[in-house]
């Protein structure tokens, strides 16, 4: 059993995953969604946790799988996730552009493999380093730069019509 | 790999300055001779650019403390359950989220109550069906009833708002939704009296609203009373259907923009369910269901004592002599509430709630009230300020404040041209207010 309570890992990490699950969805509904099945997930199996284990590893993980797989599954139903605003400064062009091109982004992160989307997400999008990413996603640093120069060239060549040039 | 003798590989680590130095100015000199590869790297930190700005979205600490809230309180649910249920619906879900916004949950309040009072104001017309005009008969002798019922917004991220209403013919009401969100109400003199329970954060709403305008459509206790005196008589008989299993005949009631369907068990002549539309309102409806007369509902079951441990806010509101200014107050207030301290996208009293759930929900308000004028004061400002809406005659007004920031005293927002007067008041995207000739209004 885990030393900390479930009461405070919530309060300590809820605004981390919350966090996570709006920069990947840039939903509040969507981002809301994850939290709670990334927590409810973790309640459930609460009794089995010991004390040593690293959460905000494991709930980086677990958030970007779920927010992914919300967006997998938001692509194929009938909403889509929705799209972030680009700056107010911005002219109104430029941010329906931005708009557009972060939706297609989000699609295509939920169809990369899952090692290279987590390696994309916790690196672009979360900012964290090549070392702190092989931490949480248990693999070496050159392993993470792998699945992170992978998933850049194949998102690329996914967006190509998107990125202008 | 790309014809130019440098991989896709390397130009991604030359974008994200990953090579040496040496390295790195090779292929900086490539990509200046090389049209191709140029644009390959101006794609990558399109992308990366791209990926920059999502990650600038941060949840604000109001939402994770409510997410933290919500997900605690889902928890000790399922700790309680036998067996344990598994993850909560999203519409469960995302009904506690509003639910836990007090402004959001009056907003989704009032939503229902205008479906309320346009729904059950239908129940006026005139047709045929001896079912039809028993099932009248008995609503208007019924000493209490309750029934279930289902409310679905009509836009998609709001959710389907279920509940159970009980209605005493002493002016009593109670609703309790599927959240356990506890509201009991009674008629006054002069308006409505109640108390609002709110489980998760142990607190009640003590609420009295006075000088209601003695306008039938705007009194939810005066609806029932015209439900209780349902014609006798519809103005279309749809025959005979098989809903939820079920053979039930059917019987239409058109009024204005809304139709209501009554469906009657035939074997038992029981009203069984009743569907409310509203043209003015595409996509929602409501689903009354499990109907039930005159079933004992005792006193304490409308008691405004609140439990145990729970704790006070309270809620007044004066809806009396309401005027430009409190219009303009509405306004303010919702400028100074919103992130971009833009005005609402519409002044329309049902679509304003919808909306600011909505808006809610994305996170658009600075937190759960506008700021300068507190928890207490936001819905009481915004009542007053769509009740000034509401009597305008169509055509005389116009409202372009959408997408437009307060401040701007050369941008109007709002026009309108009081009964009898030669001229129009409009008012400034600064909220001054000037008379100006119908000739001069803004095309």
């Amino acid at each position: 059993m885990s030393n900390m309570s479930f009461e405070n890992l919530v309060n300590e990490h809820g605004r981390q995953v919350l966090s996570t699950a709006m920069r990947v969805l840039r939903d509040a509904n969507l981002a809301h969604d994850v939290h709670q099945e990334v927590f409810l997930a973790i309640w459930r199996r609460w009794h089995r946790y010991n004390g040593d284990v690293n959460w905000p590893a494991y709930l980086y993980r677990a958030t970007v799988r779920k927010a992914l797989e919300m967006a997998h599954r938001r692509m194929n139903g009938h909403g889509r996730v929705a799209p972030a605003r680009g700056s107010v400064a911005d002219g109104p062009d430029a941010v329906m552009q931005a708009d557009e091109l972060q939706q297609k982004l989000a699609a295509a992160l939920a169809r990369l493999p899952r090692r290279q989307a987590d390696a994309f997400v916790l690196s672009r999008l979360e900012g964290l380093e090549a070392a702190e990413i092989a931490g949480i996603m248990g693999c070496s640093e050159p392993t993470v730069r792998v699945h992170l120069h992978r998933a850049i060239v194949r998102l690329a060549r996914e967006l190509h019509d998107c990125l202008g040039q | 790999m790309n014809p130019h003798n440098v991989s896709n590989e390397q130009l991604v680590q030359f974008v994200l300055g990953e090579l040496r130095s040496e390295k790195a100015c090779e292929i900086e000199q490539h990509i200046r001779q090389c049209e191709p590869c140029r644009q390959a790297v101006g794609r990558l930190r399109s992308l990366l650019d791209c990926a920059g700005r999502m990650g600038s979205l941060p949840a604000n600490e109001q939402m994770s403390e409510s997410a933290n809230r919500e997900v605690l309180l889902a928890a000790e649910t399922q700790s309680k359950d036998q067996p344990r249920r598994g993850i909560q619906s999203r519409a469960a879900l995302v009904g506690r989220m509003i639910m836990s916004n007090r402004v959001a949950k009056l907003a989704v309040a009032a939503v229902v109550a205008v479906a309320v009072i346009l729904g059950l104001s239908l129940f006026t017309g005139d047709g045929a069906g001896k079912a039809y005009a028993k099932v009248v008969d008995q609503l208007h002798r019924a000493r209490t009833l309750t029934y279930s019922l289902v409310t679905r917004t009509g836009v998609e991220s709001m959710p389907t708002v279920r509940s159970d209403i009980a209605y005493r013919d002493t002016g009593q009401f109670r609703t309790v939704t599927t959240d356990g969100y506890i509201t009991v109400a009674e008629a006054t003199e002069t308006g409505a009296k109640g108390i609002s329970l709110i489980p998760h954060t142990k607190s009640y709403v003590v609420f009295e609203m006075t000088n209601v305008p003695d306008d039938p459509a705007k009194d939810p206790w005066a609806t029932v009373e015209r439900l209780r005196a349902l014609p006798a008589r519809a103005s279309k008989v749809l025959g005979r259907r098989e809903i939820d299993g079920r053979m039930l005949d059917g019987f239409d009631v058109h009024e204005d923009d809304a139709t209501t369907t009554v469906w009657i068990d035939p074997k038992t002549g029981q009203l069984v369910r009743a569907e409310l539309e509203f043209a003015g309102a595409p996509g929602m409806n409501m689903i009354l269901s499990d109907f039930q007369f005159d079933v004992p509902l005792e006193d304490s079951f409308f008691s405004f004592q609140p439990p145990e441990g729970y704790t006070p806010v309270q809620v007044t509101a004066d809806v009396s002599e309401v005027t430009e200014r409190d219009f303009i107050e509405f306004l303010r207030l919702w400028s100074n509430w919103t992130v971009d301290a833009t005005f609402p996208p519409t002044v329309n009293g049902p679509d304003i709630a919808k909306i600011a759930v909505q808006m809610a929900q994305e996170g658009k308000f600075v937190g759960p009230y506008a700021p300068a004028y507190g928890v207490d004061r936001t819905p009481q400002v915004m009542y007053r300020g769509m009740l000034f809406i509401g009597p305008l005659p169509t055509g005389t007004w116009r409202y372009a404040g959408q997408n437009v920031r307060f401040g701007d005293p050369a941008v109007p927002i709002f026009w309108y041209q009081p009964a009898g007067s030669p001229t129009c008041r409009v008012i400034y995207a600064d909220l001054h207010v000037a008379n100006v000739p119908p000739q001069n209004l803004p095309k």
